[in-house]
């Protein structure tokens, strides 16, 4: 399979979409009393407008004049450098999510003395300091913040 | 990174050193033990306010009285709701308290959705009464609420600046003056009060409310006038006199504000009495009167039953008021 | 004039010289660390002064101000994250210049400009303060609005190649700005019934998380074993600013300290615009604007010199009308209070000499920040030397616990991720930032005072052309985008020739 794109394409579709959606749900989402044309849905609606012709701009302008990538999508692209790095990217991303999820049941110290080691693996650090250092302010931020900024971290 | 880690060790060490004096080690271990650990005041509105100075002062005596360290942390937004919500999602053991007011209960859930009522905290002690005056500037003639109903009657619509948006107490009481003088004016909501009494000097608007200190200055060297206050019984202020109350110029309407410091009413009595009597003692302390007439600014020591009868009339009162408006 | 010697009286103790390094050590610290603003040093250190006389305690105050607002470039410069809103247009050129291995010299412009535009703005304040004041108060909702349009006219000068991105980047701000409660209606907007979303995105968290967090993400390529480059210890502190590099430099501080006064004296504006806006102008003027974004040392120059220009001019409404010019102002005037002083039209009656003072002690305040400055620039040029997966956890841990303590929730601490992880995409497709950021710190500014400015003029656009300052501004931001179009034009045309 062969497909042809570039970022504006792309991100041009992914706005017009997402505005859209947003035009969409304003009535819903902002239930306002006021009687004047002007009221608290006209800035929204500026704003979610803009974004949408913007984006069918950049969608326009994507499609009809910037240079366009080739792919082939085969087996072998899922080996690639590229394919790798973007999989690493999105590894990156899925720890963040974790460490969200992390932090609401294991509390601070712990989600986030989980969440440095997994970077310092990601980054395939190997010297025993590199883990130490960080591990150890995680400890005294926690400590500065608590004892003496008074900022109970959860 | 040397440097980074030297610099927020000195960052510790300095700001140890600074809070020396007041980080206490709590005496004595026993789970009766009130309070054994830091107690938190919930502030609704934003820092550098009347209110937030005040809860400010009041916490910077917690060690002297109290024996624990009182920290304030202000959680804004959402008309005071958000701290509310706040306050009652953290665990009854009286290390939480709350500063409200009345407006949250008596006007805010006539113009959002609140998930909380008035038996939902115990007032222990008041902190300070605000009275709402109206003004004018000085250059635009207007002088009494007649001068006010003249200009209205050339048929021009008056606009007025508030100190917030609709379920705010200012913008909800000038509206309503205006509603029962009949004159057509339209509110334009500022950000805080001093926002509003600056749109006023600047000659923006052509009335403003406001409450002290923030206008006070401007009526005594003669940039703005004042038409009357919700107080019913009219105030005296230093450097201006008496300032009539709209309700001694014939209108029907009265207000008076205040915020008073609060916890969940789940919490134990006798922790709610010792929280009461932190707050009198700091109200007693000379240097605290001192330091609160620098400002400007009084104390209101009012009890607990005092500012429930105050919530309940006014929720009364802004019955009338509210369908006026609406 | 005797006011001004009895305030040099009290200003001339030996304590006030003692507070005031330690209040600029503790508001550059915390300055630099991202999440941990001035404004929350200043709250933090607001109960240790207490005890002290007033002319002391607003002098370590202002101190920690002044320090934070110098302190967040040297997070902007060293990992490309401003360490408060006011720095975010260091990071164009300041970033650049850290990764041509330049970082000794770029912070220490930005230390240097800092200073000049602090000191002038000090200046301003002790000498024009009634007069500016004045001007201000001839600023209502039209020209507040014409005023933000003039901000949001930079974003034609900073999303170089697609004027499309760089638009929907605003919208998207924008958009951002008007989540959460609508102070003029009190009408929720998009809380999708999300009771911690009513108070809306804080500024410093939407920084975090668009910045901090999507740098930390960018590197998430980096290979240790081959990207990082052993750089010796001594030849980062080598490369020094030449003199020629100080005379090119002359011109664009003088104009950002010019518009930090300007802009810092308006209130509710802040060091952040006052810095953008001196940085596109700078561009615009300059007869080489192609190297602004490749690591220019002019950039750094107009951004810090504007910010730090703001930070005296902020007090001016504040200490004349009782306005405070931007949040750490804000708290500023609670501490005033605190000691007795009641920011307004009384004041300098009333308290002239302590006034003085303070005005004088802010002039001492920017000599000392070059000095400790001076010292700290050499330490924190080695940062760069830390090995990346190190400075990232670090740097992580940091935010993680800075929006934590910006309101004492978990929610901010999902938003930095989350939004991190969204701007991450945007960068990866050729986005900028910065328009996003423009959207939402204009924002506020242009929908309440263009609802205002309507329900003033009874719904006619009239306003805006009819009043003589927000005239000037709205042709000055029309006229600079008419610029920034032609200009490239004309280089479109040179590179087809």
């Amino acid at each position: 399979m062969k497909i042809k794109y570039n970022s504006e394409i792309i991100a041009g579709a992914v706005f017009v979409v997402v505005a859209a959606v947003l035009w969409v749900l304003i009535p819903t989402q902002i239930q306002t009393m006021e009687t004047s044309a002007i009221n608290a849905q006209t800035f929204p609606r500026i704003a979610i407008g803009g974004l949408f012709l913007f984006s069918v701009g950049l969608l326009l302008q994507g499609i009809f004049f910037n240079e366009k990538k080739e792919v082939y999508i085969a087996k072998e692209s899922f080996r690639s450098d590229g394919f790798r790095r973007e999989m690493r990217s999105l590894l990156f991303a899925s720890f963040l999510l974790l460490y969200c999820v992390g932090i609401t049941f294991l509390g601070f110290i712990i989600a986030t003395a989980l969440l440095v080691t997994a970077i310092l693996l990601f980054y395939g650090a190997r010297k025993w300091y590199y883990y130490a250092i960080p591990l150890a302010m995680v400890g005294i931020v926690y400590y500065v913040f608590g004892v003496v900024l008074r900022i109970s971290l959860p | 990174m040397k440097g980074k880690r030297l610099l927020s060790m000195m960052l510790a060490g300095l700001l140890t050193l600074g809070l020396a004096g007041c980080k206490g080690v709590p005496s004595g271990g026993g789970d009766e033990k009130f309070p054994s650990k830091q107690v938190t005041i919930i502030m609704p509105w934003s820092l550098g306010g009347g209110p937030d100075t005040i809860a400010r002062q009041v916490a910077s005596y917690g060690e002297k009285y109290l024996g624990v360290p009182v920290i304030v942390e202000n959680k804004t937004g959402g008309a005071g709701t958000i701290a509310m919500n706040a306050a009652l999602q953290a665990p009854d053991d009286g290390y939480s308290m709350v500063v409200a007011n009345g407006p949250l209960f008596s006007l805010t859930p006539s113009f959002q959705q609140v998930n909380y009522k008035l038996d939902d905290i115990t007032p222990l002690t008041g902190m300070r009464i605000t009275e709402f005056v109206v003004l004018t500037n000085a250059k635009s003639n207007i002088k009494s609420i007649d001068d006010l109903k003249s200009y209205a009657a050339s048929g021009k619509t008056i606009k007025y600046a508030t100190t917030g948006g609709p379920g705010n107490d200012s913008y909800t009481m000038i509206a309503v003056l205006f509603k029962l003088l009949d004159i057509p004016a339209e509110a334009i909501p500022y950000d805080g009060g001093q926002d509003a009494i600056n749109a006023l000097v600047g000659n923006h608007v052509d009335v403003a409310i406001g409450s002290p200190p923030v206008y006070r200055d401007y009526v005594i060297n003669g940039e703005l006038n004042c038409l009357g206050t919700f107080i019913p019984e009219g105030i005296d202020v230093e450097g201006i006199g008496h300032i009539p109350s709209f309700k001694e110029q014939g209108i029907d309407v009265e207000f008076t504000g205040m915020d008073y410091f609060a916890v969940r009413s789940s919490v134990p009595d006798e922790r709610k009495q010792i929280l009461t009597k932190f707050i009198q003692d700091v109200y007693a302390d000379p240097d605290f009167q001192k330091s609160m007439k620098e400002m400007n600014m009084q104390a209101w020591n009012a009890t607990e039953d005092e500012i429930k009868t105050m919530i309940e009339e006014q929720t009364e009162s802004m019955k009338d008021y509210i369908p006026l408006i609406q | 004039m005797e006011l001004f010697f009895q305030g040099l009286e009290i200003l001339m103790q030996w304590q006030n010289f003692l507070i005031i390094p330690i209040g600029l050590a503790l508001g550059i610290v915390v300055g630099a660390i991202p999440g941990l603003t001035s404004d929350l040093g200043i709250i933090l250190c607001i109960p240790l002064t207490y005890g002290m006389e007033p002319t002391m305690a607003i002098l370590m105050l202002l101190a920690i101000y002044c320090g934070g607002t110098y302190g967040g470039s040297i997070t902007a410069i060293l990992i490309n994250t401003p360490g408060t809103s006011a720095n975010a247009a260091t990071l164009f050129d300041g970033y650049p210049m850290a990764r041509k291995g330049q970082a000794y010299k770029a912070l220490s412009m930005a230390l240097f400009a800092s200073t000049v535009g602090g000191l002038l703005s000090a200046i301003a304040l002790l000498f024009l303060a009634p007069q500016i004041a004045k001007i201000t108060l001839l600023f209502g909702p039209a020209e507040y609005l014409a005023l933000a349009v003039f901000g949001l006219s930079v974003i034609a000068g900073v999303s170089n190649n697609s004027i499309f991105k760089g638009l929907i980047g605003a919208c998207i701000g924008i958009f951002m700005s008007t989540i959460g409660m609508d102070t003029m209606s009190g009408t929720s907007r998009f809380t999708f019934g999300n009771i911690n979303l009513m108070s809306g995105i804080d500024l410093i968290i939407a920084l975090i998380g668009l910045f901090a967090i999507s740098e930390i993400m960018m590197k998430s390529q980096y290979d240790p074993k081959k990207d990082h480059k052993q750089v010796s210890m001594s030849s980062i502190t080598k490369d020094k600013i030449t003199k020629e590099e100080y005379k090119r430099c002359r011109k664009p501080i003088a104009l950002g300290s010019l518009i930090g006064i300007i802009i810092g004296a308006t209130p509710g504006t802040g060091g952040g615009l006052a810095a953008f806006i001196s940085y596109n102008q700078t561009k615009q003027s300059s007869k080489h604007p192609e190297t602004f974004g490749e690591g220019e040392i002019e950039g750094i120059a107009a951004s810090e010199s504007a910010n730090n220009g703001a930070c005296g001019a902020t007090m001016i409404p504040m200490l004349t009308l009782g306005v405070p010019g931007d949040g750490a102002t804000a708290i500023l005037m609670g501490a005033f209070m605190i000691h007795g002083m009641v920011p307004g039209p009384m004041l300098f009656q009333d308290q002239g000499n302590i006034l003085y003072a303070i005005m004088i002690g802010l002039i001492i305040i920017n000599i000392f920040m070059y000095l400790i400055g001076h010292v700290f620039t050499r330490f924190y040029a080695h940062i760069t030397r830390i090995p990346y997966e190190m400075l990232a956890c670090i740097v992580l841990t940091f935010c993680i616990a800075g929006s934590y303590s910006t309101n004492n929730r978990l929610y901010d601490i999902y938003i930095i991720l989350i939004f991190g992880i969204i701007s991450y995409f945007l960068r990866r497709m050729d986005f900028q930032l910065v328009p996003i950021l423009l959207g939402i710190v204009l924002g506020p500014l242009a929908e309440d005072n263009f609802r205002r400015a309507m329900l003033l003029s009874d719904g006619s656009l009239r306003i805006f052309v009819t009043r003589p300052i927000s005239l000037l501004f709205l042709v000055i931001a029309v006229g600079s985008i008419l610029m920034f179009a032609w200009k490239n034009h004309k280089s479109k045309k040179q590179i087809q020739a």
